[in-house]
């Protein structure tokens, strides 16, 4: 692939000698032109020089002739110019005729002939001047008269004639040749012109073509990278241009590559993120449960403890006045009052003592049975509901047929969870219905399965629903708190049972609240989800592990690496 | 100086708490006029009872409040004692397990008197009753003086 590339610099020598060839070219032969040109302009000159000798020549001879004649006429000669002088002219001109003529051979042909002319001519003159000086004019008058002497004239004149001619000809074509050398010249110049321009063009359109063109390519490609748009086909030729297109390419998919690496980590992050803020929320309500708990029971704690302290106080107040009656004189009086202090005083103080001391008990028993349901491990199943509801009312039985209360139970499903458990959630919340009914009205108890609207429900919505004392609004906040009991003449307990359902229920994945009003009822609401949203698996785990579990990294994208 | 002119009135759910705080007022002779009430209705009840509106109002009573009581608890009882014209110059003593700032500052800022914590310091609060009702016996003159 890398030998038969034409790189950039050779096409870009291409496109730069193009028009340098053509303009050197187009100077050479317009050089070349000119020289001719010159040439002819010079042969142009040099046939106008030989007209002018030519015409010189003419005049010399005609002078000569006057001269004779002259002579003849016995006229004093009026110049001074001698026969031999003008002789030496015309030969010099004629040499020099005969220089200029050297190229062409027809003219010094006929100049030949023009030399034979003239000699004979000057032949002739020389005789009659001969004639005319030895003082015989009358034969040199009869030599004029004869004609020769204008025949021999006019022999010369005819040779000079034809040489004129000639060279008139000769004259007249350098001229036409030179003008039209001229004009071809133009002509050129013109074209020369016009194929500059054309070159021009051709080389911008070839620059344009191979490579501003590719280059334009590879900046809009840069510009669709940035904005995020799919890049052009790579482009074509085989040289740097290619190549930095193709490596672009490259670098582009390899970019967009990252990129979407990137948002998948962002959204992995998004996600972690959204993980983190779910579990901490959990973790500031458990902590801020756990805190309203801890300051109830301590609360309650305090209560009995002032009785304990209280009590133990007056016994010793009440030994401290014994005391004091034994020590002295026992009079009846006396003796009656000590009586009474034994019998009243101590006697109260030790059943407060008695009573707080159960008290306390009570409550230490109750927090251990509630931290113990918090850790209890579950074995989670498809429990049907209705044999536990079942066997929850024969239990009550005596109470249910004493209180003269009727129980409908509708139809019950199976549930997620475990047996046990979800009998004590039952169990204590019928057993509330049971105990807190109204002795006014007969009692009604509900227990069933509340039908949603929507098709959707996640959860099975249970209820417990009673027509007894009700809870008042004040109160209601506090119906899932420890130790705070409303009624607590009606039934035995130590007030732990709603907190202990709710934990349950909670562990199970679910919901409890609840819908009173004073006088009139309550329906205990309980919410529990379904096997596939259950927290509860096949596989019993320590409740410490759960919240580790729900931050643990499930199988996700790979954090790759870039090269 | 006699004290047995002073009204002392109870609101305490727990009958332990309600004897301690008795057995106290009778060690110190104050013993005259007490009367327990076991919840803020109760209280509310007894203050508002038609029969005492011929008794001068708020000039020889005390009331002992503990906060933690059903139906009607310390807090709100306090909150109507003081909203009323008949009642609010009675002075009130808060006495309570609870210690929590926020109570404290609610109860002071709802008009309270003075504060206490149980298990209770007796002889001090002893000692605080009897000054109290000496301070009402030397307030109430001036003011029957002035017909009010």
């Amino acid at each position: 692939m890398t030998s038969r590339r034409t790189t950039l610099l050779r096409k870009g020598l291409l496109i730069i000698l193009l028009p340098v060839v053509s303009q050197i070219a187009l100077f050479l032969f317009l050089l070349s032109q000119q020289r001719s040109h010159d040439r002819m302009q010079e042969s142009v000159v040099h046939t106008k020089e030989v007209i002018q000798q030519v015409d010189g020549l003419l005049e010399a001879l005609l002078l000569r002739r006057l001269e004779l004649r002259g002579r003849l006429l016995g006229m004093p000669a009026e110049r001074e110019i001698t026969s031999g002088e003008v002789d030496a002219d015309i030969a010099q001109r004629v040499a020099a005729l005969t220089a200029l003529t050297a190229d062409n051979p027809l003219q010094q042909q006929r100049l030949a002939q023009l030399k034979g002319a003239i000699a004979a001519r000057r032949e002739w003159a020389d005789r009659v001047r001969q004639l005319i000086d030895i003082g015989q004019q009358q034969e040199a008058l009869a030599q004029f008269q004869s004609g020769r002497g204008a025949e021999l004239i006019e022999a010369v004149r005819t040779q000079m004639e034809d040489i004129r001619a000639e060279e008139n000809r000769l004259d007249r074509e350098r001229i036409a040749a030179l003008r039209q050398a001229t004009r071809f010249q133009n002509v050129i110049v013109l074209g020369g012109v016009v194929i500059a321009i054309v070159v021009a063009a051709l080389t911008m359109w070839l620059f344009g073509r191979g490579i501003a063109r590719r280059v334009r390519a590879v900046t809009d490609d840069v510009g669709r990278l940035r904005t995020g748009e799919t890049l052009s086909t790579p482009i074509a030729g085989g040289d740097e241009l290619g190549d930095l297109h193709q490596s672009f390419h490259l670098m582009a998919s390899a970019l967009n590559d990252a990129r979407l690496r990137d948002l998948q980590s962002q959204a992995l992050i998004g996600r972690r993120n959204d993980e983190l803020l779910r579990a901490n929320h959990e973790l500031e309500q458990k902590n801020s449960e756990n805190e309203m708990f801890v300051y109830s029971v301590s609360h309650d704690l305090r209560s009995p403890l002032v009785n304990l302290q209280g009590f133990s106080r007056e016994l010793g107040l009440v030994r401290d006045d014994l005391r004091t009656i034994f020590d002295g004189e026992l009079t009846d009086a006396e003796r009656a009052r000590g009586r009474q202090m034994i019998d009243r005083d101590i006697t109260e103080s030790i059943r407060f003592i008695q009573t707080a001391v159960m008290r306390l008990s009570t409550i230490i028993d109750a927090l251990l049975r509630l931290s113990r349901a918090g850790r209890v491990e579950y074995q989670p199943l498809s429990v049907p509901l209705a044999p536990i509801i079942a066997r929850i009312l024969d239990a009550m039985r005596d109470s249910i047929v004493q209180r003269k209360a009727t129980v409908n139970v509708g139809p019950l499903p199976t549930v997620w969870g475990d047996p046990t458990a979800l009998e004590q959630i039952f169990a204590n919340l019928i057993g509330n219905a049971v105990n807190y009914l109204d002795p006014a009205r007969p009692g009604v108890i509900e227990v069933g399965l509340q039908v949603s609207e929507s098709d959707d429900a996640e959860d099975l919505r249970f209820f417990v629903r009673d027509n007894g004392l009700g809870i008042p609004t004040a109160y209601l906040p506090k119906v899932f708190a420890v130790f705070q009991r409303l009624h607590a003449k009606m039934a035995p307990g130590e007030g732990i049972g709603l907190a202990l359902v709710r934990r349950t229920v909670e562990r199970h994945g679910g919901r409890i609240w609840v819908e009173s009003t004073e006088g009139v009822g309550s329906t205990f609401f309980v919410s529990l989800p379904r096997i596939e949203n259950s927290p509860l698996k096949l596989v019993p785990k320590k409740e410490s592990l759960s919240l580790r579990s729900s931050l643990s990294t499930k199988p996700a994208l790979p954090i790759p690496h870039v090269h | 100086m006699s004290t047995d002119t002073v009204t002392i009135v109870l609101a305490e759910d727990d009958d332990g708490h309600a004897s301690l705080v008795q057995r106290n007022l009778e060690r110190a002779g104050l013993v005259n006029g007490f009367t327990r009430v076991s919840d803020g209705q109760e209280l509310l009840d007894f203050l508002f009872a038609p029969e005492r509106e011929n008794v001068e109002p708020g000039t020889s009573m005390v009331i002992l409040l503990d906060i933690n009581m059903p139906r009607i608890d310390g807090i709100e009882a306090l909150r109507q004692i003081k909203a009323d014209p008949r009642t609010q110059r009675i002075p009130v003593i808060m006495l309570t397990t609870t210690d929590d700032p926020r109570e404290v500052d609610r109860c002071y800022e709802l008009g309270c008197n003075v504060y206490i914590t149980k298990p209770v310091e007796y002889e001090g609060f002893i000692d605080a009753i009897r000054r109290l009702g000496m301070f009402l016996q030397i307030v109430r003159k001036p003011r029957n003086g002035r017909g009010g």
